[in-house]
């Protein structure tokens, strides 16, 4: 009988041990997968290299104040290889979203960042990068 | 007893680590570009105050009218406009992107210098520094160098301004501009100054683009017969320039001394 539950014990003790392990690796992974590292760090290079060129202006202002989706494109893919994807959204303060371009974007292997930009109402680019 | 313990001991882990899991912010672990985030806030404030140093030139200009009641002083006076439409502006945008990011910006220090020659004056030189606190800092240091020609075009008079704008000694080639004629009269005791838009508007939406490989821009604007006949002048030429993005930016006045145009 006592054999039995000192058995019984350790198998409890068993059991809580590696439950707690597969859920901590379970939540680590699931934190872990949703930040792609590369495409982050590759995203927020790209929009400071925008900020520090001007560039960033004509993305979300053009010479109308609309943004110049068609430079935005240019500017994206020359920099980009064609094996990531890419969703570009220029967001207005006061209007909202007032375009956004993709190319072969998976938005559940996709990372990002976002820069503002506080000229006239002001402008969040929010660049996201899949592969 | 002893195996009791052991399960408890067991439980209490599993459970401790379930909480902290869940409570802890998903994105603390694994790694984070700390460089470019840092880069990216850094960029956006420097943003912020180039924004601000640009279109509180447009502001300036825009509100000349309520300046020009007193002309005394005018370089001081339009020294304290600039300051005051920058300090405004500022508030204005750093509150925009506290709600959006969270962080808090405040304006340090604010350095504004106006020089002229005989019959005009300009903003020559901005420099402001900004801390956030995230840690934070950053600063403009941008300057302007004006000349001014006031000619006699026959029918019409004409204003060419020199202007050559700069950041942290670099030259800027892509710039925005308006030009407007105030008129300050006086009606009696009451002075009464009246604007008469002449390129563009004092609007960084709606001013005019300019870009020149050099730097030096050349505006130029025709002053319309009305005004450039007086012999006696009582108008100021306004003219704002700023860049797009880089924080350099001027508000010129100039007065002519006399007639501009005809024989």
């Amino acid at each position: 009988m006592r054999g039995q539950a000192a058995l019984l014990e350790a198998g409890l003790l068993v059991v809580a041990t590696v439950l707690t392990f597969v859920v901590a690796q379970h939540l680590f992974k699931v934190q872990y997968v949703q930040s792609d590292y590369a495409l982050k760090i590759n995203a927020e290079r790209i929009l400071i290299h925008w900020a520090d060129t001007g560039v960033a202006y004509a993305v979300a202002y053009g010479a109308a104040g609309s943004g110049d989706p068609q430079y935005a494109k240019a500017a994206l893919e020359t920099l980009l290889p064609p094996n990531v994807g890419y969703d570009l959204t220029v967001i207005s303060l006061t209007r909202g979203v007032i375009y956004t371009i993709t190319r072969g974007y998976d938005p559940a292997r996709s990372d990002g960042a976002t820069l503002i930009l506080m000229r006239g109402e002001g402008r969040i680019i929010s660049l996201r990068l899949s592969r | 007893m002893r195996g009791q313990v052991l399960i408890g001991v067991a439980a209490l882990i599993f459970v401790i680590t379930l909480l902290l899991l869940i409570a802890l912010p998903k994105r603390t672990i694994g790694p984070t570009a700390a460089i470019e985030n840092y880069t990216t806030a850094k960029r956006e404030v420097e943003h912020i105050l180039r924004n601000t140093a640009e279109e509180a030139a447009y502001a300036t200009a825009n509100t000349l009218e309520a300046v020009l009641k007193n002309t005394q002083n005018l370089p001081d006076t339009l020294k304290n406009l600039y300051a005051q439409h920058f300090n405004v502006l500022f508030t204005d945008k750093a509150g925009a992107y506290a709600v959006l990011r969270g962080v808090f910006c405040k304006l340090d220090a604010l350095d504004v210098k106006v020089s002229g020659d005989n019959g005009y004056f300009y903003i020559s030189s901005i420099y402001a520094v900004a801390t956030c606190d995230n840690g934070v800092m950053a600063f403009i240091n941008s300057a302007a160098d004006v000349k001014v020609e006031l000619k006699n075009l026959g029918a019409f008079g004409g204003v060419k301004a020199a202007v050559n704008l700069t950041r942290d000694q670099k030259q800027i080639q892509l710039i925005t501009y308006a030009a407007a004629l105030y008129n300050v009269t006086r009606d009696n005791t009451e002075v009464k100054p009246y604007r008469f838009p002449i390129m563009g508007t004092f609007d960084p939406r709606e001013s005019i683009w300019y870009f020149n490989i050099t730097g030096l821009h050349y505006i130029q604007v025709a002053i319309p017969p009305e005004y450039c006949m007086m012999s006696n002048p009582t108008y100021y030429v306004a003219i704002a320039a700023a860049s797009v993005g880089e924080g350099a930016a001027t508000v010129v006045l100039a007065k002519p001394s006399g007639k501009l145009c005809g024989t």
